[in-house]
């Protein structure tokens, strides 16, 4: 997983050295890592996007601190995929095959703050899928929700719906 | 919808360790594409997972996002227990040999009291089941309404007392007013006495009252036809329609009443133009693939069955299949009407039933065969209804 991440970021920063690069447009992740892509890449994020149309394009380095340089490779690599009209059935299989839970997570987070409505709405259904078998405090921990029950409504609640808990699979740990 | 994720979170816990916290738009986004039954389980993962349950917004993105695979509330009377048992459609033109689970969860009623109480099956709305109780000894009724994906059975609404002294002059059909978000019940009360004069009730579940409305503007074909329970309104896009005769007395025409549930007022609809003889059997009026559908019993010989394609629009009835008794393996004079419940998404089978025999027929367009369902119950094949899952509920 880690050499699959870094060879991306090696050929990433290839396309730094281009020299066309003055229309190319720096994206900043969280842990400083500096990205750039061609701006048809920064249309499809609509935050990146508004950030560069406000300042009338002068400003073409653009922080993401919510996003890590592990994930904005994906993004990168999606948008990519999207411009060039190849997001297939495969592509996305293939796309998140590689990806655990808490990074499909992420990516969303990221999919979200960037404003990639395809992305968000694809991940939306694999996070969907994932965790449509998984027990009441799988989702808790997943989504980081507080249980705001009393024990006595919970439990009355879980007996009221008890029906729903067959096929439930077991919680695994190391899917984290 | 889309918020940065900068926005203030759900409040952080102690209990969960994981230092990322989804905003609730986005919970909400994932939720909302689950099956019915992964959501009400998650409704015991937080008041605000569960307040959804409840949330009219998220049960219609639900079910505007959901699969919409069809499936039949199956009637069943075995001695003294009323069961609901849903099936699903896709399972169903399989045709394996079936023969319905006896779960409990499934049991409407087991008359235990008061032992004269009888239940029908109305009609179905975006997965609600309505269903009608009443006592003829005791002379009341009421409505209720279940869902048999989130397995939630209403409280008895529309109680009626007096009123119901003979159960077979009302007729009730079901719908939803898309115009006020409600659900809306129709009764039809006829007079033997009075054959023109049929009146309207409309039970509204968001003020729970009954109301009169404007008589009926014809006379229903159901009111003629005691034993004709399928033409009960069939509800399409906020209408209720029936299949009525007009000027009874005179020139008695065939035509379609449909009921504005919006606006409560009625339209009439003229029956396709090659249909101008009174058949043998009775015409039904059905709603296959979100079409109205006009069938009826054409010279002994052929089932055929009219759609119209834009609601409404009468030069848009066009003849869409034509179906020899003789690929049905039925006699035409051995049958009662014909109904035609479902066309599967492909346009491939065609599921029918038949008064008279307690069977359904799945017919196949393709090599033209018909084959009957091979379950073992004994089913109301005229209560069924078809319905989607959804997460529709009424409190």
């Amino acid at each position: 997983m880690a050499e699959e991440v870094s060879s991306q970021m090696n050929s990433l920063s290839i396309s730094e050295t281009n020299p066309s690069s003055s229309a190319t447009i720096s994206l900043v992740s969280g842990d400083d890592i500096v990205f750039k892509v061609e701006p048809t890449i920064a249309k499809e994020m609509e935050t990146v996007q508004s950030f560069i149309d406000e300042t009338d394009g002068k400003i073409t380095t653009i922080p993401l601190p919510n996003i890590s340089s592990h994930d904005l490779p994906y993004v990168i690599e999606y948008c990519e995929k999207s411009i060039a009209g190849k997001i297939t059935k495969e592509f996305e299989a293939e796309f998140v095959k590689k990806l655990n839970n808490e990074e499909v997570k992420e990516l969303f987070l990221a999919a979200n703050y960037l404003n990639i409505k395809k992305l968000l709405d694809f991940l939306s259904q694999v996070i969907a899928d994932r965790i449509a078998n998984k027990s009441v405090e799988y989702v808790r921990r997943y989504f980081g929700i507080e249980n705001d029950f009393t024990p006595e409504e919970e439990a009355k609640l879980r007996e009221e719906l008890a029906w729903t808990f067959t096929g439930v699979d077991p919680d695994d740990e190391d899917e984290n | 919808m889309n918020h940065p994720p900068s926005k203030p979170a759900r409040r952080p816990t102690n209990a969960s360790p994981s230092p990322v916290t989804f905003p609730s738009d986005l919970i909400v986004e994932v939720l909302s594409l689950l099956d019915v039954k992964s959501v009400m389980r998650m409704r015991c993962v937080s008041k605000f997972c569960n307040s959804l349950y409840t949330d009219h917004i998220f049960v219609k993105l639900h079910f505007n996002r959901s699969l919409q695979e069809p499936h039949l509330a199956l009637v069943t009377t075995d001695y003294d227990t009323f069961r609901i048992v849903p099936y699903s459609v896709s399972n169903l033109l399989e045709n394996p040999p079936i023969t319905l689970a006896d779960d409990p969860c499934y049991v409407i009623d087991n008359y235990f009291y008061p032992l004269d109480l009888v239940h029908q099956v109305i009609g179905s709305c975006n997965g609600l089941i309505c269903l009608l109780s009443y006592s003829d000894i005791d002379s009341f009724f009421w409505l209720s309404f279940w869902n048999p994906s989130t397995r939630a059975m209403s409280k008895q609404l529309g109680f009626n007392f007096g009123l119901l002294n003979d159960p077979t002059s009302f007729k009730f059909s079901f719908g939803y007013d898309n115009s006020t978000n409600s659900y809306k019940v129709v009764m039809l009360k006829f007079h033997s006495d009075k054959l023109m004069i049929v009146e309207a009730k409309v039970f509204s579940v968001a003020d729970n009252v009954w109301r009169e409305i404007q008589n009926f503007p014809a006379v229903p074909f159901q009111m003629i036809e005691f034993r004709h329970q399928v033409n009960n309104g069939v509800y399409l896009n906020g209408t209720l329609n029936w299949l009525a005769i007009f000027d009874f007395k005179v020139t008695y025409v065939e035509v379609v009443i449909s009921l504005d549930l919006g606006t409560e007022t009625y339209k009439q609809i003229h029956l396709p133009p090659s249909f101008d003889e009174k058949p043998y059997v009775d015409p039904t009026i059905s709603v296959l693939m979100n079409y109205l559908c006009f069938s009826y019993h054409f010279q002994d010989t052929h089932f055929v069955i009219w759609k119209m394609v834009e609601f409404g629009v009468e030069e848009s009835w066009t003849q869409f299949l034509k179906i020899s008794y003789e690929r049905l393996h039925i006699h035409p004079y051995s049958m009662g009407p014909l109904v035609p419940f479902y066309l599967s998404k492909n346009g491939e089978t065609l599921i029918l039933a038949n008064i008279l025999q307690d069977q359904m027929i799945l017919y196949n367009l393709r090599d033209n065969r018909a084959v009957r369902t091979r379950i073992t119950n004994k089913i109301s094949w005229f209560s069924v209804k078809s319905y989607v899952k959804s997460m529709a509920s009424i409190c």
